[in-house]
């Protein structure tokens, strides 16, 4: 049988020696671990290691689709970017939609796994099934869009591109990897561009047009068309106002965070929303690949801070820069977006040092001398100061000044400046707090906690069934109570495992606000490939892809101690806003996860369940 | 009952909150119901889908700047809600 939705090749390139291998996959490792994240996780427990540096040549960086990946499906236009992750020092992935991951299918591959380091600045050039590293001595030092225009005209309008600017040069520990230049599609997390970086590797060029197989093209496009009309009338207000949209909800019901975690409410809001946004800089939308959402927006801005003309910030970039450093100027925070785009840096991040930097300064934990821009001049980071927030970035970007340590995370540079500055550190295992409060969502307390990459809201996604949305297969058949304290532990281990699903299928996991679930994925799934899952079968899948990395992370040093909160998350409640008071009850939770995971006390995955997952 | 309504909700209404008065125990449900009667500008965050609940449940509703509501949920006359749009992100 010939399995839809794959290639069936994955390319191994070592830099070091300049040579391409290409390994066809078993279709038992097609149905076992789906593709994009699953198929990394498996890729990466493999290739890498234990005691590997993550900046060393020896850590593979695994670019994956999944069987979904450039296909008609909605939502499909995703795919996965693995690694050891060096801001974590354990498991790293991010994922990027928009149409990278399409168009390398077309060029005849699922995935790319580079290795070793190149003598010199090189780039991948992916056609027709073959790679050819070229030499990227005229790209060094180009930032990300400037890098695109340059390939562009080298090799055509039709490729897409993946590249570093010049943090992931320069080993920034928050480093991004971007694709498609202006278009500004990044896998953001991690630290993945300073991987890349380190292999110097500048991009990663793909350009194809071949067919993708399907198995049943008749069934799949009628289960394609009997539910993309639902998906574009339930996300109408994605569609008219962007992720961005949901700034103002998010500080109604205590959500966001201002001032780096320490207030409930922010009245300064509406300057920067989506609602704003659309009246005021707002030119168009943008949207992935097969997409019937199109949440992306571009935007014109002219200021003081420069002008730009492209990729607008989305929720997580607004609720950083803005509320987390109360940064109410909304032009000021669209150009803290370009000039992240164009070094690589990661707005969620980068967003969270600066608030950090921020606190410490007004507590008086930092001597003033240590805060210096990219020039050496002195400065003040005062709350809500625009043009500290830029020259902040600039810094990080250069790695110069004050920008050397906030470049490598909160928790490098609390460790470096001591004085009790860990406290105003929000991160877990390394990874800082994305936009959303865990005080606001008890689940999302536990989700943070246990995130296979650290903090991060979208491994579990438990937050949209406390918002919105509903998961019938899992038992989720109204929207659950967001304060809640009982049966938290199995409810985010199936949540975990759905989005571990979506993560390697590579499907937008907005399709959950769309009325989209997972009897209807299952579906889409065997007409695509002509496998006969369950969706016990699916959801088995994405447990064994979640539990794989966990053992990956428990083989990196990573115990039960390690999951948990910031203290002042934990144990501080903030005064205001529409969480007020409220402390998620971790303690509790973990227990009970650990249970409905199989783990052990210490967060271990039992042998029991390791055998049961045929991970053994 | 004082009823908020979020931006762009706000905008599309015209008016940033909106009183009623109920005499007895109502639900969520009921007063999104009455709301759209008034507004008809609401009506495009409804969710009519056969055999679904009338609300949609991807409208938030905020009880006394806390409580996220279901659409069966109870209310009292002295009952604050904030109607935050069916808008998600991030």
């Amino acid at each position: 049988m010939t399995v839809g939705g794959y290639t069936g090749n994955i390319a191994y390139i070592d830099l070091t020696a300049g040579h391409m291998e290409c390994r066809t996959t078993s279709e038992q490792d097609k149905r076992l671990w789906l593709g994009g994240s699953g198929m990394g996780a498996k890729i990466l427990m493999e290739e890498c290691k234990i005691d590997t540096h993550p900046l060393s040549p020896d850590n593979p960086l695994i670019f994956m689709t999944g069987p979904m990946t450039g296909t008609n499906i909605p939502g499909s236009g995703r795919h996965q970017v693995v690694t050891k992750s060096p801001l974590t020092e354990i498991y790293g992935e991010a994922d990027a939609g928009g149409k990278w991951g399409a168009v390398l299918k077309r060029a005849g591959f699922d995935g790319l796994v580079f290795k070793g380091k190149s003598e010199r600045p090189a780039y991948a050039f992916v056609h027709e099934k073959c790679v050819q590293i070229l030499d990227a001595n005229f790209l060094w030092g180009l930032d990300n869009y400037q890098v695109n225009e340059v390939l562009q005209e080298r090799h055509g309008q039709d490729i897409a591109v993946a590249s570093i600017g010049p943090a992931g040069e320069n080993q920034v520990l928050i480093a991004t990897i971007l694709h498609e230049g202006k278009k500004g599609r990044s896998a953001g997390r991690g630290g993945l561009g300073a991987v890349m970086g380190s292999k110097n590797l500048k991009a990663v060029v793909v350009k194809g047009d071949n067919p993708i197989a399907v198995y049943d093209r008749v069934a799949l496009q009628a289960q394609i068309d009997a539910v993309t009309p639902g998906i574009a009338e339930k996300t109408k207000g994605l569609q008219d106002y962007g992720t961005a949209g949901a700034l103002i909800g998010s500080e109604r019901i205590g959500d966001l965070p201002v001032k780096n975690w320490s207030q409930g409410t922010w009245s300064e809001i509406d300057k920067i929303s989506g609602q704003t946004m659309a009246d005021s800089i707002v030119k168009g939308k943008s949207k992935c690949h097969s997409c019937p959402v199109s949440c992306g927006r571009t935007v014109k801005s002219e200021s003081g801070y420069g002008s730009v003309d492209g990729k607008g910030p989305e929720y997580e970039t607004l609720g950083m820069f803005g509320g987390a450093c109360m940064v109410s100027d909304l032009d000021a925070i669209v150009q803290a977006n370009e000039i992240c785009n164009r070094y690589g840096i990661d707005t969620i991040s980068s967003g969270g040092a600066i608030a950090f930097l921020m606190d410490i300064y007004e507590q008086g934990l930092i001597a003033d001398a240590d805060i210096t821009d990219v020039d050496g001049q002195q400065l003040k980071p005062l709350w809500g100061d625009a043009k500290a927030m830029i020259s902040l970035l600039h810094s990080i970007g250069r790695q110069r000044g004050i920008g050397k340590l906030l470049g490598q995370g909160v928790r490098r540079a609390a460790e470096a400046i001591g004085n009790g500055t860990e406290d105003y550190a929000f991160h877990v295992k390394g990874l800082e707090l994305p936009a959303h409060d865990p005080r606001a969502f008890n689940s999302l307390a536990l989700g943070y906690a246990t995130s296979n990459r650290g903090a991060c809201h979208l491994q579990g996604g438990s937050y949209f069934f406390e918002k919105v949305a509903i998961l019938p297969e899992i038992g989720i058949m109204e929207v659950l109570d967001r304060f809640r304290a009982d049966n938290q532990g199995f409810v985010q281990a199936c949540l975990q495992n759905t989005m571990s699903v979506m993560d390697s299928l590579k499907l937008c996991k907005f399709l959950f606000y769309g009325g989209i679930d997972l009897t209807i994925i299952t579906g889409w799934l065997n007409a695509l490939t002509g496998f006969n899952y369950t969706v016990e079968e699916v959801l088995t899948a994405g447990e064994r892809i979640f539990t794989i990395k966990r053992m990956f992370n428990v083989q990196c040093g990573i115990s039960s101690l390690d999951d948990t909160l910031p203290r002042r998350i934990a144990e501080v409640p903030r005064p205001d806003g529409g969480a007020a008071d409220n402390l998620p009850p971790l303690a509790a939770m973990l227990i009970e996860y650990y249970a409905a995971r199989g783990w052990d006390d210490h967060g271990r995955p039992l042998l029991t369940t390791i055998n049961r997952l045929g991970l053994g | 009952m004082r009823i908020y309504f979020a931006s762009p909700l706000a905008k599309m209404i015209g008016q940033r909150d909106y009183d009623i008065t109920v005499h007895s125990t109502v639900t969520v449900e009921e007063v999104v119901c009455l709301l759209s009667r008034r507004f008809a500008q609401t009506q495009v965050f409804q969710d009519d889908y056969p055999g679904k609940s009338y609300v949609p449940n991807l409208l938030m509703v905020l009880k006394n700047g806390r409580y996220l509501l279901k659409p069966q949920d109870c209310l009292e006359n002295h009952d604050d809600l904030e109607i935050i749009p069916p808008i998600m992100g991030g």
